[in-house]
């Protein structure tokens, strides 16, 4: 009996201290990253729309929800012409209209030499005759695009650093997974009355449990699209003398025939588009590599219904010759699962009920980032040794960075001649600053709620004109974007009502930040 | 149609899952009623979308549904927790990474050392020749954020210091000794 009593009890203190290790984990990875996990999740949220966003920069754009072979060929043929004197072509993308994206696009990427830094120009195109119209320039879109894959940093570094977010994300996954032996037991424990880090610890875990497929398949290929630029380098360096390109063509299909000719004519993208139709295949892209030289390939990618892998390509050396089927259906294992990673880390693969459900889930999981450092706030004020700086300085960050989108998304529908860089940055840092600063933090992250939802509606209401004033095949994006600022900006009106008033003996988030803030201040 | 019946399969999971947490008797029968509308939800999805899109769609749609039905007192709620903490919770343990040279010593096995160790695996994966070199190099690709999340999940859990920094080192020598011998 004393001895099965102290082997359950030695099993039970092993089991424990398992736990304590991986919660140990769990916070130190946790600590460590939230910042960069926050502004990664909610940015990741936004870049979702990414495409929709830049439509809604560019409402006068000439929507169409087809185009022909002759138009994106006479696209691509006129962003050729665009090259600079001097300067070498790397490739040519057209991009089809489709439902994310109802617009003719080309893009023409060139460089000033071997080694040069890559040059890229987007124009918009007619969908009817592929006429280049306009440079696309859609810099909101694009500083979202920045937060979230390279956080604004130069290249390849930033990409690498949201590399080692999503690793970061992924580890924490794990260890909450094994710091909380009960989960199928706690599975829906929700104690919003009991103290608030329980009240936190439940928030948190419910989001994170039920969220757990998704969590795992974002943060997973977010990893490997950060860390794949490491793992070519080092490919590189292993097996292709350090030419990271011949080691990122390898999976591209085909390999370009080195010392070939010149092209006599340019290559024949109509005919190649055309012979890639079929009823069942939607036009996505058209990749030209290197269009003067007949040993170079062109890639014309269609969408494959029923799969996850949806981009499936056929490619073409550029005189004009098939080669072979690359991707989708029928292709190796590897090119397979490959293949699945951007459309499950952006899901794009099931129109937009799932962009929509990738929303909510995204920003569930900004929240469990959040509400994680609310137990650590929690916990440190049980302890008695709360952090009133630290959990100001959290609340100036994460409500700054929303400030600041909404304030780039004010410049940008007002169409003021405002860097918007530096204007987000600028607004990010003064919120931070009026915040941390602030003698009562808590009640300066309601007023910043509400200014959020004042300008988000100023914005909506200033863009619906422009919204209804746009082509059939856009207007129903442009509207719905406008009513979900609307949406946001009631969301935002809630949360700031939501925080409780000063002196309720109830509240825990308030009152008691600002007594212990002011504490700290009049002991500091 | 499958979809809305895979949906409500899923809905049903969820309520009967819940309610066997609170039920005073039959829970299992829930538990195993609320185990039976998920699963009957996956061949409902896959009917409507073929088996990659079917699956991925379920487990996407199960997460916002329970979402949905769980946290709805989230919402509503007018405060999250109170301010009083019981006694035994006012006096936690210290946590068990130890001192601020110990910490920097585990981060810098979980991010440098481990990299390098992932990239040694994963690299012997995408160049020797076990398959095509396209789904080596794919595997490879793959593998790299897997072996480092594991990695930096070891050095930030196992108490055992010398055992953090010499694992990924020897794993390194050792794919480094069949790269060259392989």
């Amino acid at each position: 009996m004393t001895s099965r009593t102290e082997k359950r009890s030695s099993g039970e203190g092993s089991n424990n201290r398992f736990v304590r290790q991986m919660i140990d984990s769990h916070s130190v990875l946790g600590l460590s990253f939230a910042a960069l996990i926050y502004i990664v999740s909610l940015s990741g949220a936004l870049t979702l729309f990414v495409s929709e966003i830049s439509l809604w920069e560019l409402p006068d754009t000439p929507a169409a929800h087809a185009t022909t072979p002759q138009a994106v060929a006479a696209a691509a043929h006129n962003a050729e012409a665009e090259l600079k004197d001097g300067n070498e072509i790397v490739n040519v993308v057209a991009y089809g209209p489709d439902e994310f994206r109802p617009y003719l696009a080309v893009r023409l990427n060139q460089r000033a030499g071997q080694g040069a830094p890559l040059e890229s120009t987007d124009w918009i195109a007619d969908p009817q005759t592929g006429e280049l119209l306009s440079v696309a320039e859609a810099p909101y879109a694009h500083l979202i695009e920045d937060l979230h894959t390279v956080l604004l940093l130069p290249n390849p570094w930033g990409r690498y650093l949201v590399g080692i977010i999503g690793v970061c994300m992924f580890t924490l996954i794990l260890s909450g997974i094994f710091a909380h032996p009960t989960i199928v037991k706690d599975a829906f424990k929700l104690r919003l009355k009991r103290n608030a880090r329980m009240a936190w610890t439940d928030v948190h875990n419910r989001l994170s449990v039920w969220g757990l497929p998704f969590h795992l398949v974002i943060t997973f290929t977010g990893a490997f699209l950060g860390v794949a630029g490491i793992t070519v380098v080092a490919l590189a360096m292993l097996a292709y003398e350090g030419d990271q390109e011949a080691a990122i063509q390898v999976i591209q299909g085909p390999q370009p025939v080195l010392d070939a000719p010149l092209m006599t004519a340019p290559p024949d993208y109509a005919s190649m588009l055309e012979r890639s139709a079929a009823p069942d295949r939607d036009f996505s892209l058209l990749v030209a590599g290197n269009p003067k030289n007949s040993g170079y390939t062109t890639s014309v990618a269609y969408y494959e219904e029923g799969i996850l892998s949806s981009r499936t390509s056929d490619v073409y050396r550029n005189s004009g010759e098939f080669l072979e089927k690359f991707g989708g259906s029928g292709s190796p294992a590897g090119a397979r699962v490959f293949g699945m990673v951007q459309p499950l880390h952006y899901g794009t693969f099931g129109g937009y009920p799932i962009k929509i459900l990738y929303f909510v889930l995204s920003l569930a999981l900004t929240y469990i980032t959040s509400s994680g450092m609310m137990i650590w706030f929690k916990r440190k004020q049980q302890q008695g040794n709360p952090k009133p700086g630290t959990e100001a300085l959290w609340r100036g960050m994460t409500t700054g960075l929303s400030a600041a989108l909404v304030a780039t998304a004010l410049v940008t529908v007002a169409n003021l001649q405002v860097p918007l860089l530096p204007a987000f940055l600028a607004v990010w840092l003064a919120c931070l600053a009026l915040i941390t600063t602030s003698r009562n933090p808590v009640r300066w992250v309601r007023y910043h709620y509400m200014a959020i939802a004042t300008v988000l509606a100023v914005v909506a209401a200033m863009h619906f004109p422009s919204a209804l004033a746009a082509s059939a095949a856009a207007k129903p994006l442009l509207i719905g974007i406008d009513l979900s600022l609307l949406l946001a900006a009631l969301a935002f009106l809630a949360a700031a009502f939501r925080a409780q008033p000063e002196g309720n003996a109830g509240d825990s988030t308030e009152s008691e930040i600002n007594q212990t803030a002011a504490g700290s201040r009049v002991t500091g | 149609m499958w979809m809305t019946a895979g949906v409500a399969a899923q809905a049903l999971c969820v309520f009967l899952l819940r309610r066997s947490r609170s039920a005073e008797s039959h829970s299992k029968i829930l538990v195993l009623g609320g185990l039976f509308g998920f699963a009957l939800s996956l061949p409902l999805f896959v009917q409507a979308l073929g088996v990659e899109l079917g699956i991925t769609w379920a487990l996407v749609t199960i997460s916002v549904i329970a979402y949905g039905m769980i946290l709805l007192p989230f919402f509503t709620a007018a405060a999250i927790g109170h301010s009083r903490a019981p006694k035994r919770e006012r006096m936690m343990p210290a946590s068990p990474s130890g001192s601020a040279a110990r910490l920097s010593l585990r981060l810098f096995s979980a991010g440098p050392l481990y990299l390098i160790c992932a990239l040694s695996i994963s690299l012997l994966i995408a160049t020797k020749p076990w398959a095509q070199e396209i789904t080596r190099l794919f595997t490879g690709g793959l593998l790299t954020p897997l072996f480092w999340s594991f990695g930096a999940l070891h050095a930030t859990v196992d108490t055992n210091l010398w055992r953090v920094l010499w694992v990924p080192v020897t794993l390194t020598a050792v794919s480094a000794a069949a790269y060259l011998l392989i």
